[in-house]
């Protein structure tokens, strides 16, 4: 509980200085001066990374082997659409995968479908060959 | 600007392509029309199942104007919305432009139902002639064919869902490949600049969608200015936000068109420039497949 309560703490002054970088970014004249801002709002970025990598609150187990085996059941899926900036993630052949930063799936949809379902018979119609999946992350798997 | 040899080894198509810019490819076909050494090429341009916001986009052509184009560059033969002719006299000087050496460009794409009677391009000799067939028989006798906009080169809007007048792409149409310049309307650069290619140096180099490499190698996400924002996993979450709009719906990283660089209007602005994510206009699947254009 104290950690959580620290690592907000952390999360709200990084916040505070990521804004003041970009501030000074978009408003210092001199072109060095935005270069070594943006390098500072660059590490910023990696710590904010770290710091979210370390919580382990979201995803509900601490190691990413965890994380492949949890089982989302249709209503756990639907929840993750894409929408209002939630993560988007789709089933397809009893995996699910995280498709939140796949190019072709802007707004957590793609050609017409949308994220939070199981897709395995679109995929199959459209795609057919499995290995493009192999470049999406892997957040569980899925039970109709 | 590093030697030309670096560029090559990365083996960009955009970067050698760049070396090619409108404005040159327009001035050495101009240069070469005036020495005599290349004529002008007659253009016959149709308005088949569209809008007609193709033939409005190229009256927009600022790099050169449209006025220059048709005077230095093309005869255009035949064209409802620009030439001066009406009616029977009209659709004669198409049918004898047939007997030239001539460039098509259709704009809009081809509806097939009812026998093409959704779009009829003229009336000759008492009866109705459709686009259908007047796509055909210019195609027959073109040089080259150009399909311009969205429609003409996939369908788009005109065939968008249910599609009750059964239109298709025009490569579809006349089943054989064309050179595309899908956009919705593809953008007055795009078409002057093949036009000047083909007047110059002959077919420009295509890609596997048998587009122009010159403006549809990269996509836009490649050269979007907000990019950096993406790659580091910072959005927009409503319109107006300074930040990548990916998860708002942007479909820049599906769509390959020159927009952010060239930008519109004599080259003011663009979609993400004014705060609207990309709605891939110029893609294979607007609007259908990339909607919604807005996801909240």
């Amino acid at each position: 509980m104290k950690n959580k309560h620290r690592s907000e703490e952390h999360l709200h002054t990084l916040a505070e200085h990521m804004d003041f970088y970009r501030e000074k970014i978009f408003a210092a004249p001199c072109l060095l001066e935005r270069l070594q801002y943006g390098e500072l709002f660059f590490r910023a970025v990696e710590r904010l990374i770290h710091l979210a990598n370390d919580k382990s609150v979201e995803t509900g187990g601490g190691t990413v082997g965890d994380r492949r085996e949890k089982l989302f059941t249709s209503e756990e899926l639907a929840h993750y659409d894409g929408s209002g900036g939630k993560p988007a993630y789709v089933a397809v052949g009893g995996v699910v995968y995280d498709v939140s930063l796949a190019p072709a799936w802007g707004g957590g949809t793609h050609f017409s479908l949308y994220a939070g379902r199981d897709l395995t018979m679109q995929f199959a119609h459209c795609h057919g060959k499995m290995e493009i999946l192999s470049k999406l992350p892997v957040v569980g798997i899925f039970e109709a | 600007m590093t030697e030309v040899g670096g560029w090559e080894e990365l083996r960009c198509p955009v970067m050698a392509q760049k070396r090619i810019l409108v404005q040159n490819l327009l001035k050495t076909a101009l240069e070469m029309v005036r020495q005599g050494q290349r004529d002008k090429l007659n253009l016959i341009w149709l308005e088949a199942t569209g809008c007609s916001g193709n033939i409005i986009s190229l009256l927009n052509a600022e790099g050169p104007d449209v006025g220059y184009l048709l005077t230095d560059m093309v005869n255009l033969r035949y064209n409802n919305s620009l030439m001066a002719a009406e009616g029977e006299l009209a659709y004669t000087q198409f049918l004898e432009t047939l007997q030239t050496d001539f460039v098509l460009a259709v704009e809009g794409a081809v509806s097939t139902a009812a026998g093409g009677l959704y779009t009829v391009l003229a009336r000759h000799q008492g009866r109705p002639v459709t686009a259908m067939e007047v796509v055909r028989l210019a195609a027959e006798r073109a040089r080259y064919v150009l399909a311009v906009g969205t429609c003409a080169s996939y369908g788009g809007t005109s065939a968008a869902r249910p599609n009750p007048s059964e239109s298709v792409s025009v490569a579809q149409f006349l089943k054989r490949p064309v050179i595309q310049l899908p956009g919705c309307p593809a953008h007055p650069d795009w078409v002057t600049g093949t036009l000047a290619h083909l007047l110059a140096f002959g077919p420009p180099e295509l890609d596997a969608g048998n587009r122009p490499k010159i403006f549809y190698a990269a996509t836009i996400h490649d050269r979007c200015p907000r990019r950096s924002f993406f790659d580091l996993g910072i959005f927009a979450q409503k319109l107006g936000d300074p930040e990548c709009m990916f998860k708002l719906g942007c479909r820049g990283p599906v769509t390959h068109t020159d927009c952010p660089v060239r930008k519109w209007n004599d080259y003011v602005n663009w979609p993400i420039g004014d705060n609207t994510p990309c709605i891939g206009c110029a893609r294979d699947g607007f609007p259908d497949g990339m909607e919604p254009f807005v996801r909240y």
